[in-house]
Parts: C-alpha cells; structure tokens; sequence
C-alpha cells in the first residue's frame, strides 16, 4: 500500500510539475514568435524557432491549432517577399491572434476551468 | 495507419500501469468510486486512440490524475472511517429471519422481483430459509441462511471508530461498548482494530497491536 501511495504522490508532483514546464515552454515560444512578427522583417527566425519547439508544443497543444501557426508564419514570409504588405499584415494579425489564443489555451482562470 | 497503432499500444501499457497501481481490487467487485475511475479512464483514453490531433498527454494526464486520486483517496478512507462511509455507503440489511424489511428496500431504490433474483442467484428459493441478508457497498446481497450456524456478527468498531448505529441495531449502547472494550483491557476505542458482537452474545476482538 505504502508504495502506491507514495507512487501516487509523485504522479501527481511530476503531472503538476509537467504542467507547469510546458506552460513555460507555450508561453515563452509564443512570446518569442509574436516579437519577432512585430518586428515586421525577415520571418526565417519566427519560422525556425517555431520548428524548433513544435516537438515539444505537440504534446500538449492540439496539432491542427499548431498547423495553422505554421502555415500562416509560411504565408506571411511569402507575401513578404513579393512585397504585398496588405496581405502580409493581414497574416500577421491572424498569427498574433492565434499565438494568444494558443498562449491563453492553458492559462488557469475561472473561463478555462469551467 | 502506423500512428494510431503505436499511439494505441503507448495508451494500453500506460492504462495497465496505471490499473496495476489502483491494485487488485479494480479487478473484483467494484465500489462506487472504482467504478467510476473505471468508466472515466476508459472514455478519456479513447479519446486521444482516436483522433491524431490530440496530444497523447490531453489521454494520458486525466488517467495518471485519476488514478493518483484514487490511489490516494483509499489510503484516506482506509484511515478516516467518516471519508469511507461518504464515499462507499454501508451495508444495508434487508432480510432477517425471513421478513423484508420494506424500508431498507425502498432506500436501496430495489424493488422486490431485485431482491428475489439476487437470492435466487444466491441459491435461495424460499424466503423463510433466510436468517439474515444484506445489500453490501459494491451491490452484492449476501445471504445467511437459518441452519447455517449462529448469527451474523456486527462490525461494531473498526479500526479503532466505533459505529453506532449498528450498535443501537443490536440494542446495546455506547456505556456497554465501553464496559466490554474493559474487560478486554482496552481503555481507549482508538486502541481496537476489530471488534465484532452477534445478538446471542459472542464476539470477536483484535488489538491494533495484535495486527502484523
């Protein structure tokens, strides 16, 4: 008995310690990401830290949301380079907005846990 | 195709795991609370089986999390009687010397075609054969038939609580409790681990010292 209690106690230590990491490690990419969009130059930075850190985003954030963040910082990198700054701005606003949505995605509060 | 295999056997051993850490008693007859961890870390690990969006730790999280309380939660009630008694409910007596008591049926929500299939399962036909029957906390009715022997005996303390209301049942009170608890040479309740009574007078009593 005393082991499976002890087993359960350190489950749990290491689920919420686990947890806590990887709301580091969202958090931070996302931070990061939305920087260097912000800063309006060459999007090949954004694009490999976020290739960098997707194996680890994969496992907690759903792939299609990641997907999408992906394809959209590929888009606005193309629209960059044939100059159509209409649609590149466009692009970045819906990758901002999608960066908070996956940022706030595992954030505790009363809307999330309910 | 090879990533919902291999997504499905991560699932299987992290699920035997996790139903070797709730221990053997998953397997048998199930109390209320297992039952539902049981339910639950089924329908929340098909989940993630299924869909290759979801992140096998959105399956795996709920199951370790599930089953860490679980684990954690008996080891509470095994110590916190009150806890036991909230989470699993008591035995409750419905027969005894082959009348029905309608009352405790009726707090069962069991009717009595319920109650003649659970004895018909028990091999009893007639209803007079029963000296003593009750529903147990995980829904099974154990039967004591009239030539099987004296009476059932009554938990009427355990692990150092004493319960009663099965006390009052056998019309004895908490003054005479003490005064046999005293004569075992036992001054404090907390003291016992087990001691059982039937109504012609017997009793079993064990020390918490006398326990490996």
């Amino acid at each position: 008995m005393r082991w499976r209690v002890l087993t359960a106690v350190l489950l749990i230590v290491a689920l919420l310690a686990g947890g806590i990491a990887f709301r580091w490690v969202v958090d931070d990419t996302c931070r990061r990401v939305e920087n260097l969009l912000r800063q309006s130059g060459p999007l090949e930075e954004a694009q490999a830290l976020w290739e960098r850190r997707l194996p680890l985003l994969s496992c907690v954030i759903t792939h299609d949301r990641l997907e999408r963040v992906g394809e959209g910082i590929a888009r606005a990198n193309g629209y960059l380079q044939t100059g159509e700054q209409a649609g590149f701005r466009v692009q970045i606003e819906g990758l901002l907005y999608l960066l908070d949505d996956i940022r706030e995605y595992d954030h505790i509060n009363v809307q999330t846990l309910l | 195709m090879l990533i919902p295999f291999f997504r499905t056997l991560i699932l299987y051993f992290c699920i035997i795991l996790a139903v070797r850490l709730m221990g053997k008693r998953q397997v048998g007859e199930m109390q209320p609370g297992e039952l539902v961890i049981t339910i639950l870390v089924s329908a929340v690990a098909s989940v993630p089986m299924q869909d290759m969006d979801i992140p096998l730790a959105h399956g795996l999280v709920p199951v370790f999390t599930l089953i860490a309380a679980e684990v954690l939660i008996s080891a509470l009630t095994l110590k916190w009687v009150p806890l036991r008694r909230m989470l699993s409910g008591k035995p409750v007596e419905v027969i005894r010397d082959g009348k029905v008591d309608r009352k405790a049926l009726c707090s069962l929500r069991m009717n009595l075609d319920d109650l003649m299939e659970d004895l018909r399962l028990e091999g009893v036909f007639d209803l007079r054969q029963v000296a003593f029957a009750q529903v147990e906390t995980n829904g099974r009715l154990s039967v004591l038939l009239r030539n099987e022997g004296p009476g059932p005996f009554y938990l009427l303390v355990a692990d150092g609580s004493p319960d009663l209301t099965v006390l009052a049942r056998l019309g004895k009170t908490a003054d005479w409790l003490e005064k046999v608890l005293r004569s075992y040479g036992v001054s404090d309740c907390k003291e016992v681990f087990l001691f059982c009574a039937d109504q012609a007078g017997n009793m079993i009593f064990l020390r918490k010292e006398e326990t490996a």
